[in-house]
């Protein structure tokens, strides 16, 4: 299982990373991608689109199932990766980097401490029952 | 002497043997000990109160006695399942057991004939409707339309009402309904023009709004005019961006215009002409073919057959996919409600498109076409009958209105001389007063024709003698 | 080793059409071509079709080999065994068919009047008095088409139900077992209700303690099966219907694991209020690759106003049946006409074969063959058996490749293909849910112990083959027409319509 270790991580299995003072690019981890296999499709939201922390922001679909990118942190979309559409399979292969899902612009900076660090997640990963 | 000479007959053994067998393996006495766990106050002490058991000779013997008590009667009923004549080839492969018999594909290594059939039969509706691609099959007509409508409000996810043309037919109307009820949408209806019988435009420009996620209607529609305005009708829905929903009926697509020409977004219809018999209406088999989107096919429910090659690249193969949008799958995140559907139909449906082949097709539906109009034509004639009511062209059913009396009546007096005539329209639609809806198909022989006029030649003359 | 016949077979297609003469639509009567002398101005102009639909030219004989070809290539019930749980695969009697095909069912109208359907009338009500007795329920339903949507109906009737109490916008919930098939929670949500997902507990069974918090005066109904998913007996049933009914909740029971007990028990005398039959499932009618079946479902009396119209009587004065529509609570209509009548008449002729002793025998010898299995194959020490391994199952059970897979790579799946090499079907895999590396099988009562024998040989094989030979396994199947395929491919890039396939041939 890959850890980035420049990305803060949500419970559900999503990594947030400060590209700016409060936007942040959004993924989903090494480990959630392994779990779901071949990604076939995403669909993402459109920008300009406000969620709360834990909303769901994106469905992915994989050859037998469907699992839901929730937002790990709340604030405004303010860019998708439109590369997925063609090259869905870049999550599975680059799960932390061209994988990238969509950019939110932060409206509570407060949230991001509270994602768990690197080895916190890796710790939460292993008492997972898998 | 070989032991292989003189093989015992190994099915010679006692079922008891071998149950007791099995008992003793298990450690138990008695089968009754793998029911410990069932409170005593649960079990069932009786004896089931149902008759049986039967030889075959003796049940068929006693079905066929309860068989004929029916009475056979030339029927001009339709109403979205009609008589049309089934191939002995059609017959023939949908009851080989190697297909009537097997699972729902999920293995496709072994079920590669069947995955394969079901691709040809979403192919040819795909070619008769003109759109890109058809699923695996619905329950019927009825809840094709019902899912149609459901997928075009997911679509537009901020729109919560449909428009439904009120030229459906009432048993459609009333599963729609249903479907509808659920997740709270709601529905108006766009009326017909009554001297045409066609969609009345005005009416259709002033209820389409951005509330509207779709309009759905027929073609031809159940009083069986076709909507010569189909176009106008597809793109008017289109200036508020819902979708144009048809339905239609296949074998007429032999000779009409293929809705995916005139804007359809989605075409769902019964597919029970195409080779499946009536069985007093059910089995059948709905279609349902959309234009090919990303998006879109992803809120298309039941199943899809698609192609692909095997992991080694070397051949081709079929297999069931993109089947996240299953009901099984999406669990309580599910959009629609399907799963074993009607696959041994939908199969001998592609038989039949095969079989019939484009010629074959069209000249089945100019038999129903001019033997319809012939029959409205001839039953004008009579004085007490009106026929059509609706000045617009009709394909193969048609209205017929008694001007003295009651079409109740005159349906009995038919039913006396062996003939069911119509759908009466009576209690659905009293504004056209007493009429029902008449069908013909390549099923009705001019000697049926014929018994149908002279039957209604002396009941005009009764009606006139009143 | 078996076979399956290979054939690399053309799609109609791409079969070259021949000069021998193709199939011939009867002639138009000469009296309508006389009368209507031009039939091309009976369709408006805008509404021609200008190109002929692209369908095949082919001659009968070119068909007749081609779905001859299709037919070798499909794995049946005829064909072999089938141990899938939750399927109830069992023989589909050839006289079912046979009776379910005469012409006095298959040319039959839904329109036609009553008096001239009278034996169809009367078929479809001596099936619900059979199907009503037999779950314990007053009258049964015959319309939905298959499992999916007799859950949908019983959920509309209990819907209505509750709206008839005043109470359709308090009772908002729908209970399920996490060990529920997926229909369950899919069908709640398409009436409207919101899930709410009840862990087990450790053995398997309904945590008693978890129902009672997640009930409420929310709760409209509870989905459960029994025997549930895992083969287990719901042993605390009655306690389970209590809670539920205490609260004002309804309880619904999924007909998928009915071969297990009839004659045996009753939903109705468990407490359950309304029931699905999957009649493709334990009453032996075909499942058609896929369909067609039907869904019968079953209430009791305080839910038999609301029951789909019409429902089916006899009017004792006139010795007349008749189909009753006069049922003003009832929720309309959940499909055309009245069903899949022909499939139910496969039911019926399925019932009277058996009689009250044969379907109760049925069950017996499903759960039977189920034990012995189960215990044939744990024997082999190769998969486990979780959630109360020392309880007898019912009529299915569910092995986990938990243990197998760690030790040898080897996963349920390439478990599954390799099964398809030694001429068996595989069984339900990865259901339920609850399950790691879940192995589900179901053997029926039309297994004879001669092929239960033979199947823990074969899966003895693959076994061995695990450990000492994994490549067979992992590259499995081999033997059939054709080997894994590439899923992947067919979701990112389908291929669904021969018209896509030349759409992506030109795109090349």
């Amino acid at each position: 299982m890959k850890i980035d270790e420049k990305v803060k991580y949500a419970q559900s299995h999503e990594w947030a990373r400060k590209e700016s003072d409060d936007v942040f690019i959004v993924g989903i981890s090494d480990f959630a991608q392994s779990l779901l296999k071949d990604i076939v499709y995403v669909e993402l939201p459109s920008e300009g689109t406000i969620f709360q922390k834990g909303d769901k922001a994106c469905d992915i679909e994989s050859v037998k199932a469907v699992e839901e990118l929730k937002a790990p942190l709340s604030g405004e979309v303010v860019a998708v990766n439109e590369e997925l559409e063609d090259e869905a399979e870049s999550i599975n292969e680059d799960p932390y980097g061209e994988g990238w899902f969509i950019k939110i612009k932060a409206s509570n900076l407060a949230e991001y401490d509270e994602l768990l660090t690197p080895k916190e997640y890796e710790k939460y990963v292993d008492s997972l029952d898998h | 002497m070989e032991s292989g000479l003189f093989m015992k007959n190994k099915s010679e053994g006692s079922a008891k043997d071998i149950q007791k067998e099995m008992e003793t393996f298990l450690g138990i006495k008695d089968i009754d000990e793998l029911y410990q766990d069932i409170p005593s106050s649960v079990l069932f002490k009786r004896p089931l109160e149902i008759p049986g058991p039967m030889s075959e000779r003796d049940l068929s013997t006693y079905i066929d006695k309860i068989l004929s008590m029916n009475q056979k009667v030339i029927s001009f009923l339709g109403g979205g399942t009609q008589n049309h004549y089934i191939p002995a080839l059609v017959k023939e492969v949908i009851t080989k057991p190697e297909l009537q018999n097997s699972y729902t594909p999920y293995q496709p290594e072994v079920a590669q004939g069947m995955l394969q059939g079901i691709f040809e039969y979403q192919s040819l509706i795909s070619e008769l409707t003109g759109l890109d691609v058809t699923n695996a099959s619905m329950y019927d007509w009825s809840t094709a339309i019902a899912e149609a409508l459901l997928m075009s409000v997911r679509l537009l996810k901020n729109r919560k009402k449909v428009l439904i043309t009120s030229s459906i037919h009432p048993d459609r109307l009333s599963v729609v309904k249903n479907y509808l009820d659920g997740p709270n949408i709601d529905y108006e209806f766009v009326k017909i023009d009554n001297s045409t019988g066609e969609i009345d435009l005005a009416d259709l420009k002033i209820k389409l709004n951005e509330e509207v996620a779709a309009f759905y209607f027929e073609n031809p529609n159940c009083f069986g005019v076709i909507e010569r305005n189909a176009e106008k009708i597809c793109d008017l829905v289109h200036t508020i961006e819902a979708k144009a929903i048809v339905g239609v009926d296949p074998i007429s697509l032999g000779i009409l215009k293929p809705p995916g020409k005139y804007g359809a977004d989605i075409v769902v219809g019964e597919g029970q002409g195409l080779g499946i018999p009536i069985s007093f209406g059910g089995p059948h088999v709905g279609f349902f073919s959309i234009n090919y989107d990303l998006k879109t096919i992803r809120q298309m429910p039941g199943r899809l057959v698609g192609m692909t090659k095997t992991k080694d690249g070397k051949q081709r193969a079929f297999v069931l996919t993109l089947s996240t949008r299953e009901q099984h799958i999406r669990r309580e995140k599910a959009t629609s409600n399907i799963c074993t559907n009607q696959s041994i139909l939908a199969f001998g449906a592609g038989v039949y498109m095969s079989l019939l082949g484009p010629e074959g097709l069209k000249e089945t539906a100019e038999y129903c076409l001019t033997t319809a109009n012939y029959l409205s034509q001839k039953i004008n004639e009579l004085k007490h009958f009106e026929s059509p009511i609706f000045s617009g062209s009709h394909y193969n059913e048609f209205t017929v209105r008694v001007k003295k009396g009651k079409i109740a009546v005159v349906q009995k007096m038919l039913i006396e001389r062996g003939i069911v005539a119509g759908f009466s329209t009576v209690n659905c639609h009293p504004e056209f007063g007493e009429t029902a809806i008449f069908c013909t198909t390549e099923m009705h022989t001019i000697d049926d024709l014929n018994k149908l006029l002279t039957s209604l030649e002396e009941i005009d003359k009764k009606l006139g003698g009143k | 080793m078996t076979q399956q016949a290979k054939y690399k077979e053309p799609l109609v297609f791409e079969i070259e059409t021949t000069k021998y003469e193709k199939y011939r639509p009867p002639k138009i009567p000469e009296e309508v071509t006389k009368t209507i002398i031009d039939s091309t101005k009976l369709i408006p102009k805008e509404m021609v079709r200008e190109e002929l639909p692209n369908l095949p030219r082919l001659a009968e004989f070119q068909l007749a080999r081609h779905y001859t070809h299709l037919a070798q290539m499909t794995f049946s019930v005829d064909t072999g065994f089938y141990p899938l749980g939750s399927c109830t695969m069992k023989y589909n009697p050839k006289i079912n068919d046979f009776i379910s095909s005469d012409p006095r069912i298959t040319e039959t109208h839904p329109f036609q009047p009553d008096e001239t359907v009278q034996g169809n009338i009367r078929i479809l009500y001596e099936t619900d008095k059979m199907l009503s007795e037999l779950a314990g329920m007053a009258r049964t339903t015959l319309q939905p088409s298959a499992g999916a949507q007799g859950e949908l109906t019983g959920i509309l009737v209990i819907r209505a139900y509750h709206k008839d109490q005043g109470e359709e916008d308090t009772r908002t919930e729908v209970i399920v077992p996490d060990s529920a098939h997926g229909t369950n929670p899919a069908t709640a949500a398409m009436a409207g209700y919101r899930t709410i997902v009840i862990k087990s507990k450790d053995n398997g069974l309904v945590d008693l303690e978890a129902l009672k918090s997640a009930v409420s005066e929310k709760t409209a109904a509870l989905m459960l099966t029994n025997p549930n998913t895992l083969g287990l007996f719901e042993e605390e049933i009655l306690e389970i219907a209590k809670v539920v009914h205490d609260v004002g909740g309804l309880l619904y029971y999924d007909g998928a694991n009915f071969n297990a007990i009839m004659g045996i028990c009753r939903p109705g005398d468990m407490g359950f209020d309304a029931i699905h039959f999957n009649v493709h499932k334990t009453l032996s009618t075909p499942h058609g690759g896929g369909g067609p079946g039907a869904g019968p479902v079953g209430v009791v009396e305080k839910l038999v106003p609301y029951l789909p119209k019409p429902l089916p009587e006899y009017d004792e004065k006139n010795k007349k049946y008749y189909m009753n529509f006069n049922l003003p609570k009832s929720i309309g209509k959940i499909r055309g006409y009245w069903g899949n009548f022909s499939v139910l008449v496969r039911a019926y002729v399925y019932m009277l074969t058996l009689g009250p002793d044969g379907l109760k025998r049925a069950s017996q010898q499903a759960v039977l063959n189920s034990n012995y299995l189960k215990k044939k194959l744990l024997e082999l020490k190769g998969w486990t058996l979780p959630y109360s391994p020392k309880v007898p199952r019912k009529h299915e059970f569910v092995l986990s490749g938990d243990d197998l897979h760690k030790e040898t790579g080897i996963s349920t799946l390439d478990v599954a293909k390799r099964l398809l090499d030694l001429g068996y079907h595989a069984p339900t895999i990865y259901f339920p849910l609850i399950v790691q590396d879940a192995l589900m099988i179901e053997p029926t009562e039309t297994e004879s112990k001669q092929t239960l024998d033979e199947f823990t040989k074969a899966m003895a094989q693959i076994l061995k083959e695990s450990r000492e030979n994994p490549d067979l396994v992992l590259n499995a199947p081999q033997t059939t027409p054709i080997t894994r395929l590439d899923e992947v491919l067919a979701a990112k890039e389908p291929i669904l319509t021969w018209r896509m396939y030349q759409q992506a041939k030109l795109e090349k």
